[in-house]
Parts: C-alpha cells; sequence; structure tokens
C-alpha cells in the first residue's frame, strides 16, 4: 500500500465507519417530534380501542329495535341517548367503528399494494407498455363512485367484502400515478444500472430495488388512503349504499339522524358526525408527519 | 483508415507474450435522436467515429470535456448502449452480435465504477446485501460462501469488518466510492470502466482512491477505462490516453508521449488549462486559454470539429474532416496541422 494514511496499523486503509443506526430510527425520531403525530396516533389508538375494545365493556343491542325508547335523550341508561329505532346510540358507533377502520385499512392496504407494483411495472418497462397502463388509469379517475355503487350494488348482495372490493377498485389510481413517477427518476440511478450491467433481470431491480425506495411514498400514501376510504364510505352509507341496512355504521347513523334535526335531536347526528371528522383528521395527521419526517431523511442524505 | 493495431500502447507487456486486445472499437457512432418536431427529426452526434483498442492490463485514459461523449464511449464499451454504426469487439466478440444470455455471460467480465458514490448504492440495502448481489445474480458462488466472499471483499477495499452490516448513508464518500469498487471486482472481471470516479470527492480523499484502483489492479491484472477530465489524475493513473472532442477523437497516445509533446491543438490547450501550483512554472508558461464553447457549429459540419476554437485554423480544416493518423508509433492524432513538417508539430 502506497502512502496509506492511516498511522495506526490495526486501522482499516479506508477508515473508520461511525454507525448511526437504520434509516428508520431517525424517520421514527422526527416522527416522535412531530407533535400533530401523537396526536393522531393518540386518536387512532383510542378510536381504535373504543370501536373493538369498546363493545367488550359496553353491552348494548344493536339487533332488536326497542320500540320503547326511541329517541331517547342523553343520560340515564343510554349515556349518548337512542335513535329512532330505540338503539343505543355509543354502542352503534362502536360497532359503526369497527366496520369503517376494517374498511378504511383493508382499502388502505389493498389500493396502495395494488398501486404500487401497477406504478412500479408501468414505470419501469416504460414506452407503449406505460402509455396503456397510465390509460387505464386515467379510465379508472374518470368513472363516477357513486354511480358505480349504485349500479354493483343492483347486481350483488351487499357485504363487507364487496365494499372493500369495490372501494379499492376505485382508489389504487392515485398510488400507482405516484409510484410510477418515483420509478422513472428511480430507474435512472447508478445503482439501478449497475444492477443491469451485472446482468439482473428485471424482476430483482423492481422488487429488491425500486420498490424498496419508494416506501417513504407508500408509508404516506396508505394514511391518506385510509383517510380518503373512511370518508368515501361515510358518503356512500349516507346515500344508503355499500352495507346491509342492519349493520350499523357511521353514514347511515348520520343519514338516519339527519331527519330528525328539526325536532332538536342532535345526538343523533353530532356523535356520528364528530367521530368520521375526528378519524379522518387523524389519518391525515399522521400522514402529514410521516412525510415530513421521510423528507428529513433525505435532506440530511 | 488506421485500423493497424497500435504498437506499445501497454507499458510493459509480460516478457514473450503479445498484449492482448480486451476492447477494441472501430468507427464506432452514436447517434441520439432528439424530439421530433415540425421541421423534422434532428440527430446528436454523441460519439462520431471513434476507434482505439485497450490492451489487457493496461489502463487508458479518456478525457475531455462536458459533452465531449466520453461517458457515451464508456457505456458504448459496456454494452449499455448499442452502436448506431461500428464495431465494440470485447475479448475478441461483438457485443451488438450478442444475444440476451451470452451478454449477461460477458457482462461478468466488465463492471462501472461510476462517478456518484452516493447514487450508485441503493440505501435500502445493507453493504452486506449490496455485495452479495452479483453473486446471486450470477450464482458463482454457493449461498453459503457468498457471507465470506463479501467479507473478503471488505477487507480487500480497506473497508473495516464490520462495515457489512451497516447501510451506505452510514458511510463517507470515500468509503462509499470503496464499496462501489468492492461491488465492481466481486466476479473477477477483466474491465472496470470508471466515469469519473474521483471528481465527487476530496483530494484527500481521491489520492487514496486512486492507490487503491492501483492496487487492485496489480492484484488483479484489471484493465481500467478512465474516463476523467482531471488531467493530473490522469496522468498519475493511465499508460495511454485518448483525448476527446464533440463526439471525435483528436488524440492519442502513451502518457508520456500526450503530456510531453502533445500533437494536437485541443491537446495542448487542454494542458494549458491545467493550475500550476509552482508559481516560476506559471509565470514562465504562455497561456492561452481557449475562448468560446464546446458547440458543433451546425453550419460548417464538414471540417474538424475544433476548427471554430483552434488559434491554427486554416482553410482546409474548414472544409475536410481531418483523418485519424498516426504520426509516430502508438500516437495517433486527427489534426491536418499535426505530424512531421508542420507548424503544430
Amino acid at each position: 500500500m502506497e502512502s496509506a494514511p492511516s498511522q495506526d496499523p490495526a486501522l482499516p486503509e479506508g477508515g473508520e465507519v461511525v454507525s448511526t443506526g437504520s434509516a428508520w430510527r431517525l424517520i421514527l425520531r422526527t416522527f416522535a417530534q412531530n407533535k400533530l403525530a401523537i396526536v393522531g396516533v393518540v386518536i387512532v389508538v383510542l378510536v381504535v380501542t373504543f370501536s373493538f375494545l369498546g363493545p367488550v365493556f359496553y353491552h348494548t343491542d344493536q339487533f332488536n329495535p326497542n320500540l320503547s325508547a326511541v329517541n331517547l335523550p342523553p343520560g340515564g341508561s343510554s349515556p349518548l341517548g337512542t335513535d329512532q329505532s330505540g338503539f343505543d346510540i355509543l354502542g352503534r358507533i362502536m360497532e359503526g367503528g369497527r366496520s369503517t377502520l376494517e374498511v378504511g385499512l383493508a382499502v388502505g392496504v389493498i389500493s396502495t399494494v395494488v398501486g404500487l407494483v401497477y406504478g412500479a411495472i408501468s414505470g419501469f418497462f416504460g414506452k407503449w407498455l406505460d402509455i396503456v397502463m397510465m390509460r387505464f388509469v386515467d379510465i379508472g379517475l374518470a368513472v363516477p363512485v357513486v354511480f358505480l355503487f349504485i349500479f354493483m350494488s343492483r347486481i350483488y348482495k351487499p357485504s363487507l367484502g364487496l365494499l372493500i372490493v369495490l372501494l379499492a377498485l376505485v382508489s389504487w389510481q392515485i398510488p400507482a400515478r405516484l409510484v410510477r413517477g418515483e420509478t422513472l427518476s428511480l430507474r435512472t440511478r447508478e445503482y439501478v444500472q449497475a444492477v443491469r450491467v451485472m446482468g439482473g433481470k428485471s424482476s430483482r431491480i423492481i422488487f429488491r430495488h425500486i420498490i424498496p425506495n419508494t416506501i417513504g411514498t407508500i408509508v404516506v400514501t396508505v394514511t391518506f388512503q385510509i383517510a380518503n376510504s373512511i370518508l368515501t364510505l361515510a358518503v356512500l352509507q349516507f346515500l344508503g349504499f355499500g352495507l346491509p341496512p342492519t349493520q350499523p355504521n357511521w353514514g347511515s347513523m348520520l343519514s338516519d339522524g339527519t331527519t330528525f334535526l328539526q325536532d332538536g335531536f342532535w345526538w343523533q347526528v353530532y356523535p356520528a358526525l364528530g367521530f368520521i371528522v375526528l378519524t379522518v383528521v387523524a389519518f391525515n395527521f399522521i400522514g402529514d408527519a410521516l412525510q415530513d419526517s421521510f423528507d428529513v431523511r433525505l435532506q440530511e442524505r | 483508415m488506421t485500423s493497424a493495431p497500435p504498437p506499445e500502447l501497454s507499458p510493459s507487456p509480460p516478457a514473450g507474450a503479445r498484449p492482448e486486445v480486451l476492447v477494441e472499437c472501430t468507427e464506432v457512432v452514436k447517434t441520439y435522436q432528439t424530439a421530433a418536431s415540425l421541421l423534422g427529426r434532428r440527430s446528436m452526434r454523441a460519439v462520431d467515429g471513434v476507434s482505439f483498442t485497450v490492451t489487457a492490463g493496461s489502463v487508458m485514459g479518456l478525457v475531455g470535456e462536458t459533452g465531449s461523449g466520453k461517458s457515451t464511449t464508456g457505456r458504448l464499451v459496456l454494452g449499455l448502449e448499442r452502436p448506431t454504426s461500428g464495431r465494440v469487439v470485447f475479448a475478441g466478440q461483438d457485443l451488438a452480435s450478442m444475444s440476451g444470455g451470452d451478454l449477461r455471460r460477458l457482462r461478468r467480465q466488465m463492471q462501472p465504477v461510476a462517478q456518484d458514490p452516493y447514487s450508485a448504492l441503493n440505501g435500502r440495502m445493507r453493504v452486506s446485501e449490496i455485495l452479495a448481489e452479483p453473486f446471486i445474480v450470477h450464482r458463482t458462488v454457493p449461498k453459503a460462501q457468498i457471507r465470506r466472499q463479501t467479507e473478503e471483499l471488505v477487507d480487500l477495499v480497506g473497508l473495516p469488518a464490520d462495515s457489512l452490516d451497516r447501510y451506505p448513508h452510514e458511510f463517507s464518500g470515500g468509503q462509499r466510492q470503496r464499496i462501489v469498487i468492492a461491488r465492481a471486482i466481486a466476479l473477477q472481471p477483466r474491465l472496470i470502466v470508471c466515469d469519473e470516479p474521483l471528481s465527487a470527492l476530496d483530494v484527500s480523499v481521491q489520492s487514496q482512491i486512486i492507490n487503491l484502483l492501483r492496487r487492485l489492479q496489480a492484484e488483479f491484472s484489471l484493465t481500467y477505462l478512465f474516463i476523467s477530465h482531471d488531467l493530473g489524475i490522469v496522468r498519475l493513473l493511465c499508460d495511454t490516453v485518448a483525448v476527446m472532442y464533440l463526439g471525435q477523437l483528436m488524440e492519442l497516445a502513451s502518457r508520456d508521449a500526450l503530456f510531453d509533446a502533445p500533437a494536437h491543438p485541443y491537446t495542448r490547450a487542454l494542458l494549458a488549462s491545467v493550475p500550476v501550483s509552482d508559481p516560476l512554472e506559471r509565470r514562465s508558461r504562455a497561456r492561452r486559454p481557449l475562448g468560446g464553447e464546446a458547440e458543433r457549429d451546425p453550419t460548417t459540419s464538414q471540417g474538424c470539429p475544433f476548427q471554430a476554437r483552434c488559434p491554427l485554423a486554416e482553410e482546409e480544416c474548414r472544409q475536410r474532416r481531418p483523418e485519424w493518423r498516426q504520426v509516430e508509433p502508438g500516437h495517433f492524432v486527427a489534426c491536418h496541422l499535426a505530424g512531421p513538417g508542420h507548424p503544430a508539430a
């Protein structure tokens, strides 16, 4: 070794490497420093516990209408009152929260994963394949969602599964576009070229190199997708589509409640509305904070 | 055209053995189509009739300004681009005639080391995964032995053993370039195309990497195609040097011949632009900075590409492109005015 700068013979020629740990730790730290992120996480945890664990401690009958207790104001045995069929509102919100969160999470994850693979393939192979694949995205984005649901609910029996599939069907296009855009820039990176020169296959490049590097976009997109599908879900249920009428949900609680708004039965509207807004806002907070923390990592690179 | 192999390009081939030609480019042209417009398609000649050979075990420098086509030439040699015309022959095989599978196998023998060690490494992978990838792709080593191989590689390029479990962002620029080099030599290639491998590094780190490249070359009898705009580094590292300008070769010679007796006016201008640290030498040297930019004049496409900026340009330079000729053994130049009996000599 000519003129190796290391004085200590035990020290390697290239010098020491100072450990700073994985990038995830840095992202987590930035995320934890964000107050809105903490608020978002706390709200989501509370809503999840409330919806899934709540019914264990707070038993209500959400199947048999109780006509002797309709439209009761909050207080007594029903802390949030009852609706026009005598169902307990607090218990109904728990039930509705469960289906809302299940659908929201499922749609968020499914649509993002589908969009991720679709966008990565479209962006990586480019040329005519990209043109064709992106036109399908354009078409998907042009389908009127409410119409699709009315149409499908006439053909199929409404169920939670169908709802998830349909919502995913109309929401994977946004992640697909985002990932495609990122793939276009990632595929020209030198490490991708290096795998090519090495003789690596396209599948290896896409799944080992491109997709892992879109993880920031993915994580952020999932949270926004969850928020959006919860909102869309509420709109559909408000209009009376999606779930069988026997299944309690926030959207139809709203629409039922608004018919009695003139009578001053406020407790039939605002709790459900509040939960929708709170949940959506919480997921958006988390998404925003994640976006910021991934940006920080990029800046410190 | 001079298709005769330039003799004595390699400094000291092993006694008795003829120097083997590893890379041979013959009249290589690469044109890029620019966007079609109402006026029709326009094409840009990034590499314009380049011919050279690289002897096995030697270091060939390729110098030129930004946009001179030196990086494109490197990509053509690696088979990443297909020449529009001309031939690139690697170890006796024409890259253009090879099928996908054969090309994949041949690629084990040639590896790139790129300029930016930051974008050359996937930040989501540990060094162990990065260095294992060549072995996985080519299945040259049983899975159980990959770890040991990567440990050897890390040691070979002078990084601590615990580097394997770290991520690229934990390394300095020079250390990352060492990882890039380790990945490049993993499959024991014969040729490494270094495209400005030092320009993103600090000067102090540059010399370390030069030492590393030299040591590896000696140890594995590697051949380098070393693309650079830094004449100082080229002088340190290269056995032969080719000078490119606007996609064409201007001059090709052994290092000493090129630096001591440059034959092309452009080469002389390049050498004159190198800053000199010694104030006495600086005073004695006539500084003739080049005016203008390296731009092709679209109206005079037939002449010498350098004529617009050349201090010696004559009528002939505007009319006819100079041929690529040998002025001395192993010393090629594309200039009407170079050679014995000419003012440029």
